[in-house]
């Protein structure tokens, strides 16, 4: 059963937008993590960044995330942080000391901090409410090791499993393909010759959020 | 049961072969990261051309990786979804024409999906035994691709057996002893014999790849 999912883009398209801005290159994940590490451990963060909670759902937003990272930066090279700049990014910009220059690491930083902790709050809040035994975590931002970590820390507060790939396993590869074709054709499956390409193909899961 | 695993659904070009969905015997990942870096993402219509640049050299290093010929495959798997219909159909129709050609039965499958089972693979392998890194080089070739089989089996990562551990002779030790590069020359004497021996058989390396493999083997401090 599906339980939510990104109503607009996807954390991962998120990390590439957001570096992108940032000058930090593609692909966006471990462009950003890098930058977010390169800080002081205990290094107070001037950068607060909103969380989208969507609270009631179990469905997650990023695309707000990305705009308010947009608008700091834009600020920044405009020189203008007023117009055009959201609350968040006024908020970020004031409370940064004023007029330096954008501190890339902080503003990195202050993003993945904000994608870790919608993910994994909303995720533990679902696992505790559905007394699940286990989380596995996949896909490319899976291999987020923030992410891991403070899942780990508070699913292990819940005596809840959590199983991730080895980080070479996050990324796309074929070994996965291999590996979920051989769970189905144990079941005798088989797909005919004439499978066309599915662009918009989704999880084969019911739809039933809330 | 063995399956050939194909991924194509977006800027990388997979190939795997994975025995009863867990224990990988090969697994070659062509990335095209760093033509669209320029972009800050990834542009469609280059990654379909590069997809079918690289399809067939990424199978042949998984077939060469693992050691084994299509006689031994029991069945082919390929990606049909979701991701850039053009980088889909290069992985889907290859994955199809060898299970036909073959007469192996073919399953699609969902990427997403597909995602999740990764949680049960682990790289422990029943062969080759020598201890082995995933060094990674782009494919970089030009477009279209020269049908030299040099120039065909020119990217795509390539696995090259690592020197493990540092010798343990005396002059060995004091080298590493000065704590400089030196007590690792033997990482260029791999290189070489490696490119010797993919001369006769495996996987043509591209220097890159080469280049990588000591940078990665002198990063984990061997």
């Amino acid at each position: 059963m599906l339980l939510g999912q990104t109503r607009d883009d996807a954390a991962g398209e998120a990390f590439d937008k957001v570096a992108r801005v940032l000058g930090l290159g593609y692909p966006g994940g471990p462009a950003i993590e890098r930058a977010a590490a390169s800080r002081p451990i205990g290094a107070k963060n001037p950068y607060r960044l909103p969380r989208a909670w969507l609270n009631g759902t179990r469905d997650f937003s990023f695309s707000g995330l990305k705009t308010a990272v947009v608008q700091l930066v834009e600020g920044y090279v405009a020189g203008e942080n007023e117009s055009g700049a959201s609350k968040y990014a006024r908020e970020g910009v004031a409370a940064a000391d004023g007029g330096g220059a954008l501190n890339v690491p902080d503003v990195a930083a202050a993003f993945q901090e904000s994608v870790v902790d919608v993910l994994a709050t909303k995720t533990v809040r679902a696992a505790r409410d559905l007394g699940v035994r286990q989380v596995l975590l996949a896909g490319g931002v899976a291999a987020n090791k923030p992410l891991r970590e403070r899942l780990r820390a508070d699913l292990a507060s819940l005596d809840i499993r959590l199983s991730y790939p080895p980080i070479a396993f996050c990324t796309d590869n074929a070994a996965m393909i291999a590996s979920a074709a051989y769970f189905h054709r144990r079941h005798g499956e088989r797909s005919p010759l004439d499978l066309d390409v599915r662009p918009g193909l989704q999880l084969p899961f019911a739809t039933n959020g809330t | 049961m063995r399956i050939l695993g194909i991924e194509s659904s977006c800027d990388e070009t997979g190939a795997a072969i994975v025995e009863d969905g867990r224990i990988i015997r090969a697994n070659v990942v062509a990335s095209q990261a760093s033509v669209h870096e320029r972009y800050g993402g990834v542009v469609p219509e280059v990654a379909s051309r590069r997809q079918l640049s690289a399809i067939i050299p990424v199978l042949e290093s998984a077939l060469d990786q693992a050691g084994l010929g299509w006689n031994d495959l029991d069945a082919v798997a390929a990606t049909y979804g979701p991701g850039l219909a053009g980088s889909l159909l290069v992985g889907l129709t290859a994955g199809k024409t060898i299970a036909m050609a073959r007469g192996l039965p073919f399953l699609g499958v969902n990427h997403l999906e597909a995602h999740i089972y990764a949680n049960w693979l682990r790289e422990e392998r029943t062969s080759p035994p020598s201890p082995l890194n995933r060094v990674g080089s782009e494919f970089a070739g030009p477009h279209p691709p020269a049908p030299s089989p040099a120039r065909r089996r020119g990217g795509s990562r390539v696995l090259i057996p690592q020197p493990l551990p540092l010798p343990r002779g005396r002059g060995a030790r004091s080298r590493r002893g000065c704590g400089g590069v030196a007590g690792r020359s033997e990482l260029p004497t791999a290189g070489a014999g490696h490119l010797r021996g993919a001369q006769r058989t495996g996987p043509h390396p591209t220097p890159w790849a080469l280049c990588a493999a000591g940078a990665d083997a002198r990063r984990r401090g061997r």
